[in-house]
């Protein structure tokens, strides 16, 4: 088994207690990702009752700004008391910050429901959907090989497991609340796309001719559309491969005369798309195709 | 501009000198900082407001997800205005961790942006960033770079790790037109007036001139030779965001005493893409330097996107080699776990891990000196869980914990790890499990994988019970027997694979 071993950093956290690195990582990315319930319902709780309407985009950020402080808090290894509260709060983000701080500052407690315990715990549950989902897709057959790369749909009402069900604008609407897709994140895309190409590279079917990047069509319930990510395939298991789906999504995007396509993301492979989804893709094959004859 | 390595502290130093309340017309800034939601982003946000907390300078922490929450925020601090704390007024410095760099920050943030209203009226908004009082400065290891993002004055400052990441694409591209790889040339010429001439200082122009030379040898010879030419290394920050002017400009004010370089007016009249005619190489005309040039933007653009050193690294690179804060033990921690987590999502391949792992080890002797001595770090390991062992032996009576607090906060490093998923917060069964090596190379999605997994256990004879137990409860027995099997047993693995 090769690549089973590696250099791993340790630290001696306090009372009978190792923590790696790699853990540290994972459940720190972990609580910035998942924006579950509890980081909405800190939220309220903040507001001291004050209802206020917020829209979308609003809420959305108020919920990378919860889970950001989480996150940041869980990352202060001593676990003594944050540091944010003092800094956070400034005149920005007005009255949204400055929620209730002392439910949430015990980053160091393993056993607590926030902080870093929270974290593991959240990092084994999304370490789990990956995989499962990974193998719902590839026992159902899901991935579509097309000459210049292959793609794979993840709706939100399926969590991967069940490709057919379309997404539907009233019903999504409805419990837009509950709608929470782990696979709309972009780092729990990424480990999706790594498991995917780990479990290909090692049962040797994504060989030769059939090295294909993968592109993978995520569903965002909350704003209705997609989120559609490109990765390159490198063959050998380890490296990493310079990116080109920047300039092959720019193509696409601009050569459709209808359709919104926004590039927010500061990683270039990624692009959000607001129209048909699958018109997309279509003339995203279309374009790598004329450009691989123009070479 | 960028910043090399060597003079990483110098922009650090600018943002101090920026905002700390020294003197009494001064009231001093505060620093925005934004931050890319990633644990390496993270780990680099508290390792520079560690500095500035030593510095007593103010700062803000916001995350940032896009770049429209980008401009989102900074339209907010405009739009507050003087009365607001934290306004525009006070933020001298905004620092972008791991965003940004990628984006042409020049245009989006210093520049006016003209819209048209429905009657086809220009509508002028002024510029997010008031380039007289708030500089940017840039930690982030998207690559490449917006060149116009280099090629910025002094009001951008990139924290550049390396140069020959761009070897394989013949170097970062000079100045010039095209640093859209669009072709739209007007942007240069608008800058060529608005831009100040106080940066035009004799030393820039000297080195202008020298860099112009270097660059025509370069697009002669296509050298692959990666440029550092853009930062005066001596004169540090102050003259070096002078040099890095247009080699459009330069070419247009060179020195008419250089018998060199003649500037022609007919010719810039005729030819609108060049100014000037080298005549002593007469070799290649200026249409096909500017089409060699335009090829050279292409391909460091098209050659794709990647990543650099993780930020985390970069941040404690800067504290602990060049403002004096080597010492810190949570800071090198910080750095390890961003370096971890660029490995972890891919973004730093093996060897790329292994390069910063041995430069993080060599930190950790410095700052844990006593674990220099000691060869055999593993042993020292089991020792430091045996405070979980202890709960095994029923008839132990001395103190509970051998863990003293001397090892509070030490890191260690251990060179065979395995790649298991969470270890020490689950059990070795489900680490194997949710491990995606394991569980790959294993097939342990399907049941003959399981199955394929009992076997292997079993023949290294560690009890399935044992395996489901909490990894901090396993018999410390059985511990050390799986990191003695997995050596001993590869055939075994091994051949449960086939």
């Amino acid at each position: 088994m090769e690549h089973l071993k590696y250099t791993a950093f340790i630290r001696v956290s306090g009372y009978k207690s190792l923590l790696s690195a790699s853990d540290m990582s994972l459940a720190v990315t972990a609580l910035l990702e998942c924006d579950t319930a509890k980081s909405k319902e800190s939220i309220q709780n903040g507001n001291g009752g004050a209802e206020v309407q917020l829209d979308e985009e609003e809420e959305e950020e108020r919920a990378l700004t919860t889970s950001f402080n989480i996150a940041y808090d869980a990352l202060n290894s001593n676990g003594s008391s944050s540091t944010f509260a003092t800094i956070g709060s400034g005149g920005l983000g007005g009255s949204t910050e400055g929620t209730d701080l002392t439910t949430m500052v015990n980053g160091g407690d393993m056993n607590g429901n926030n902080g870093l315990g929270a974290g593991v715990r959240l990092a084994m549950s999304v370490q789990k959907s990956i995989i499962s989902t990974a193998v719902s897709l590839v026992e159902r057959n899901a991935i579509t090989r097309l000459s210049h790369f292959r793609y794979a749909y993840l709706h939100a009402t399926s969590h991967g497991a069940n490709g057919s069900t379309k997404f539907q604008g009233g019903k999504a609407d409805s419990n837009k609340q509950n709608a929470h897709h782990i696979f709309s994140k972009p780092l729990a895309l990424t480990k999706l796309a790594n498991y995917l190409m780990d479990m290909h590279r090692a049962n040797n079917k994504w060989t030769g001719t059939k090295a294909l990047p993968l592109v993978l069509l995520a569903e965002k319930p909350q704003t209705q559309s997609y989120l559609v990510v490109g990765f390159e395939y490198p063959s050998i298991k380890g490296s990493t491969k310079r990116n080109s789906f920047k300039d092959r999504f720019e193509m696409a995007a601009n050569s459709l005369e209808e359709g919104e396509f926004l590039f927010d993301s500061f990683d270039s492979n990624v692009i959000e798309v607001k129209s048909d989804v699958s018109r997309f893709i279509e003339q995203l094959h279309y374009m790598i195709d004329s450009v691989m004859i123009k070479d | 501009m960028l910043l090399q390595k060597e003079n990483w502290r110098l922009g650090y130093h600018q943002i101090i000198s920026d905002c700390r309340a020294s003197t009494a017309h001064s009231t001093g800034g505060t620093v925005l900082i934004l931050v890319n939601p990633d644990a390496d982003a993270l780990c680099a946000a508290r390792i520079l407001s560690y500095a500035l907390r030593a510095d007593k300078v103010p700062y803000q922490l916001r995350p940032c997800g896009g770049y429209n929450c980008l401009v989102k925020i900074l339209q907010k601090l405009a739009l507050h205005g003087d009365d607001v704390e934290g306004s525009s007024s006070t933020i001298r410095a905004v620092v972008l961790l791991n965003l940004g760099a990628t984006r042409n920050l020049q245009q989006a943030l210093f520049e006016p942006t003209i819209d048209y209203n429905d009657k086809d009226e220009e509508i002028i908004t002024v510029p997010l960033l008031n380039q007289d009082h708030t500089k940017l400065y840039v930690l982030d290891s998207h690559r490449p770079y917006h060149l116009a993002n280099i090629y910025a004055q002094k009001n951008i400052v990139l924290w550049n790790d390396f140069n020959f990441w761009h070897n394989e694409e013949g170097g970062i591209p000079s100045d010039g037109e095209y640093l859209d790889d669009q072709s739209d040339d007007s942007e240069s010429e608008d800058e060529d007036d608005s831009e100040s001439d106080d940066s035009d200082s004799d030393a820039s122009d000297s080195e202008g001139e020298a860099e112009f030379d270097d660059e025509d040898d370069k697009i002669r010879n296509n050298d692959g030779d990666s440029s550092d030419e853009n930062v005066d290394l001596e004169s540090g920050i102050r003259s070096s965001t002078g040099s890095p002017e247009s080699k459009r400009r330069k070419k247009a004010r060179i020195n008419p005493n250089t018998p060199e370089i003649r500037d022609t007016d007919d010719e810039r009249d005729n030819d609108n893409a060049t100014a000037v005619k080298k005549t002593d190489v007469p070799i290649m005309s200026m249409r096909d330097k500017h089409k060699l040039r335009r090829d050279k933007v292409r391909k460091y653009y098209s050659n794709g996107s990647f990543h650099s050193s993780p930020v985390a690294f970069m941040a404690y690179t800067l504290l602990a080699d060049q403002l004096r804060h080597d010492s810190v033990g949570d800071l090198l921690w910080l750095a390890c776990i961003g370096v971890t987590d660029a490995f972890v999502h891919d973004r730093l391949d093996l060897s790329g891990y292994a390069r910063l792992a041995l430069e993080l080890q060599e930190k950790i002797e410095k700052v844990y000196p006593d674990l220099r001595n000691e060869d055999r770090i593993t042993e020292r390991l089991a020792n430091t869980m045996h405070a979980e062992e202890l709960y095994e032996k029923e008839n132990y009576n001395g103190p509970m914990t051998e863990v003293g607090f001397s090892e509070n906060g030490k890191i260690l490093y251990q060179r065979d790890e395995f790649r298991f998923f969470l270890l020490r917060h689950t059990t070795l069964w489900d680490a194997m499990i949710l491990s995606p090596d394991v569980n790959t190379k294993m097939e342990l999605w399907r049941s003959s994988g399981i199955k394929k997994l009992k076997e292997m256990l079993a023949k290294m004879g560690l009890p399935l019970a044992q395996c489901q137990q909490p990894y901090a409860f396993m018999k410390p027995s059985l511990k050390r027997r799986l990191k003695v099997m997995m050596n001993e047993h590869e055939e075994v693995s091994l051949s449960c694979l086939s």
